[in-house]
Formats: C-alpha cells, sequence, structure tokens
C-alpha cells in the first residue's frame, strides 16, 4: 500500500526534481558541478549525492516535528557547505517552493484545504516576498549581518520547537475527516472570517492575517526560507488554531511566498535598478528531490517516533547554532561558521 | 517487516546520527 503510493505519487514528483536538477546545471553551466568541479555560483564542491541527502534529511527530520526544511538546509548550506554567497538564499527558497507540494496533496486529499481561509495570509506572504529580497541585497547583503539575521531565525525556530516539546497542538483531528466527511469551511463577514472544522470554529480578522503574512514574508524572503517557522508558532500561541487546521494556510503560504520571492530575486530586482541574485538552480532542485522523498517519509512514520524527544533535541541545537551565530557577529569566535 | 517497524521510532535519530557522519566527512574531504 505504502509502496505503491510512493511509486504512483511520490516517485514521479522527486524523479521530476532530478531531471530538472540535471537540466538546469547544463542550462546554466553547461556541466554537471559536484565533487570535481565547483558549483560555479556557490563557489563549492559538493558531490550531487550530498545535496540530495542535505534535502532527505533536514525535510524528514523537520516535517516530522511539523517545520520544513529551509531554516535547517539554510545554515547547513551556509556552514557546512560553504556556500556563503548571497544566491544560498534563492537556493534554498527554491527548496522551500518544491518542497510542500507532496503535503500540500495529501492536506487537500484529508479535507484540510480551504482557499477562502488561506486566502488573506497568502496574499500578505506574496507582498512580503516582493520586499523581503530587496532587504537581502541592500541592510542584508553583508555576510555577517545576514549570518546574524539567521541566527536570530535559528533562536526563535530553537525556543518555539522547545516550547512545542511541552505544549504541542493537536495534530490529528477529534473525528476522522476521511469516515466523517469533515473538512475546513470558511465564511466571510466585512473583514473578518469564521474558519471552522467540523463542531469547532475560530473567527479571525483578516487584516491581521495579511499584516502577519507579510511581516513574516518579508523575512523568511530576506533569508531565503520558507516562514513556517514564524506563522506555525504565531498561528497556534496568538489563535489558538490547531495544527491540522492551520497547516490548511501555511503550507500553501509557504509555496505562494516562495514562489514570489524567487520571482523577486530574478526579475524584480534588476528591474529596480538592483543586481538580480541567481539560485543555484541545480542545487536547489537536487536538494528538493530529496526533501520531497524526505517529508513524504516523515508524514508516513511521524505517529510512531517520540516526537517530545525529537523536538527538545532539534529545539536544543537549532537554538544553539542560532545563539553562536548572533555571539559570533558581536565576538569573533575562534572556528568557522 | 516487524524488525522495520521496530526501528521506525529511532530512525529520526538514526537519520540525525548519519546526517553528522556525513558533515564531519564533508568537513574533513572538501573543507
Amino acid at each position: 500500500m505504502i509502496a505503491r503510493e510512493f511509486w504512483r505519487q511520490q516517485a514521479p514528483l522527486i524523479a521530476g526534481a532530478l531531471a530538472l536538477g540535471l537540466a538546469a546545471a547544463y542550462w546554466q553551466h553547461g556541466f554537471l558541478p559536484g565533487a570535481e568541479r565547483a558549483f560555479p555560483i556557490a563557489e563549492v564542491r559538493v558531490p550531487v549525492w550530498h545535496l540530495i541527502w542535505m534535502g532527505v534529511w533536514t525535510g524528514y527530520t523537520m516535517a516530522v516535528v511539523g517545520e520544513a526544511a529551509g531554516i535547517f538546509a539554510l545554515p547547513y548550506s551556509m556552514s557546512i557547505l560553504q556556500f556563503v554567497g548571497p544566491s544560498v538564499t534563492p537556493s534554498t527558497q527554491l527548496l522551500t517552493f518544491l518542497n510542500p507540494f507532496g503535503a500540500l496533496l495529501g492536506f487537500r486529499r484529508s479535507g484540510q484545504w480551504n482557499l477562502k481561509f488561506a486566502a488573506a495570509v497568502c496574499v500578505g506572504g506574496a507582498v512580503g516576498g516582493l520586499i523581503g529580497p530587496f532587504l537581502r541585497a541592500g541592510l542584508l547583503a553583508a555576510a555577517d549581518v545576514f549570518h546574524f539575521a539567521v541566527g536570530i531565525a535559528l533562536a526563535i525556530a530553537g525556543i518555539h520547537l522547545c516550547y512545542a516539546a511541552f505544549h504541542s497542538t493537536a495534530r490529528r483531528p477529534p473525528v476522522d475527516p476521511y469516515r466523517q466527511k469533515v473538512s475546513i469551511a470558511a465564511q466571510v463577514y466585512g473583514m473578518r472570517i469564521r474558519v471552522s472544522f467540523g463542531e469547532q470554529s475560530w473567527d479571525l480578522n483578516m487584516l491581521a492575517l495579511f499584516g502577519v503574512g507579510a511581516g513574516v514574508g518579508m523575512f523568511a524572503s530576506a533569508l531565503g526560507v520558507g516562514g513556517g517557522f514564524l506563522l506555525v508558532p504565531i498561528f497556534a500561541s496568538l489563535y489558538r488554531l490547531p495544527m491540522y487546521v492551520l497547516v490548511a494556510a501555511t503550507i500553501p503560504y509557504v509555496i505562494v511566498l516562495s514562489a514570489v520571492g524567487l520571482l523577486t530575486y530574478n526579475f524584480i530586482l534588476p528591474a529596480f535598478g538592483s543586481a538580480p541574485i541567481a539560485p543555484e538552480w541545480a542545487w536547489g532542485f537536487f536538494a528538493a528531490a530529496g526533501g520531497i522523498f524526505g517529508s513524504w517519509a516523515a508524514s508516513k512514520t511521524q505517529m510512531y517516533v517520540p516526537e517530545h524527544l525529537l523536538k527538545l533535541m532539534l529545539g536544543g541545537v537549532t537554538g544553539i547554532v542560532g545563539v553562536l551565530y548572533v555571539v559570533d557577529f558581536f565576538y569573533r569566535l575562534p572556528f568557522r561558521l | 517487516m516487524n524488525l522495520w517497524w521496530k526501528v521506525v521510532p529511532y530512525l529520526p535519530f538514526i537519520v540525525l546520527f548519519m546526517a553528522v557522519l556525513v558533515a564531519v566527512y564533508h568537513v574533513k574531504f572538501y573543507w
């Protein structure tokens, strides 16, 4: 059953991402970079299997704890693979764009899908995705300032993961959405929207959703991550939305924000007189191929793993790395970050 | 099959351990 689902739904997506990676390498550079010849934009030598593996492990471990791969793949690319140029941002953004499609299809099948609910925050994300790349090209252009900003984001993600280890929101709905035919519904009243799932409902202000989407989108697209590390805790703690409802907004949000961010880095920055920040396309596609498999594997095994311990562990590591980045900005540490 | 399901709870920790090994390998041979 699981094998059939993998070969029918996931394998074509993974094969597509790998094929796009190969095509992008030849189109952008005329050869396949890897362990022997450095990726010309990233200026690093790394075997292609390592990029796929980075997607697999970041996609798997982060999806198990309800986060996306970007917030782990970005510091890994910067500190371990030594991709330190500005192109690391759109290259990781390509991973965050492609990664959530498998999950989106899965949640759509289970009724955790409502475009009215997702619309306001996604429009905000699109606005944020237009502004963020300008911040990256200006305010965050220097490598040390960018490291500092990534450090702040990692520290936030670390604190959220540790907090969520003790105060987790309900991941699965109280009713089986397949059997009971329950899905997320939304009704708009002026500037407010009432989101409901079965007998539960939440009243939300659409202007606030737009503002949150734009603010998170600006910061996330300036770094090159999907924004889930900020949006999920805001939705869970401020709006008290359970995980099985908020994914209907956060997953389309990450896709929209990443798409607009990529568009802005490639086309809108040069239209306003800044130099474009081109992604290392093959890098992003290869990592995404692994990421699609990793997040699918997580969705199949999530309920069997000790989430509490894993969140504490990942939260601890993420938080420590974040603090090191921030400290390194003020006092140069004796090792390379 | 049974062994597989016994391993699943430890899978994230195995994956993280492998990630550390691969990272160490990369630092040693590519830096």
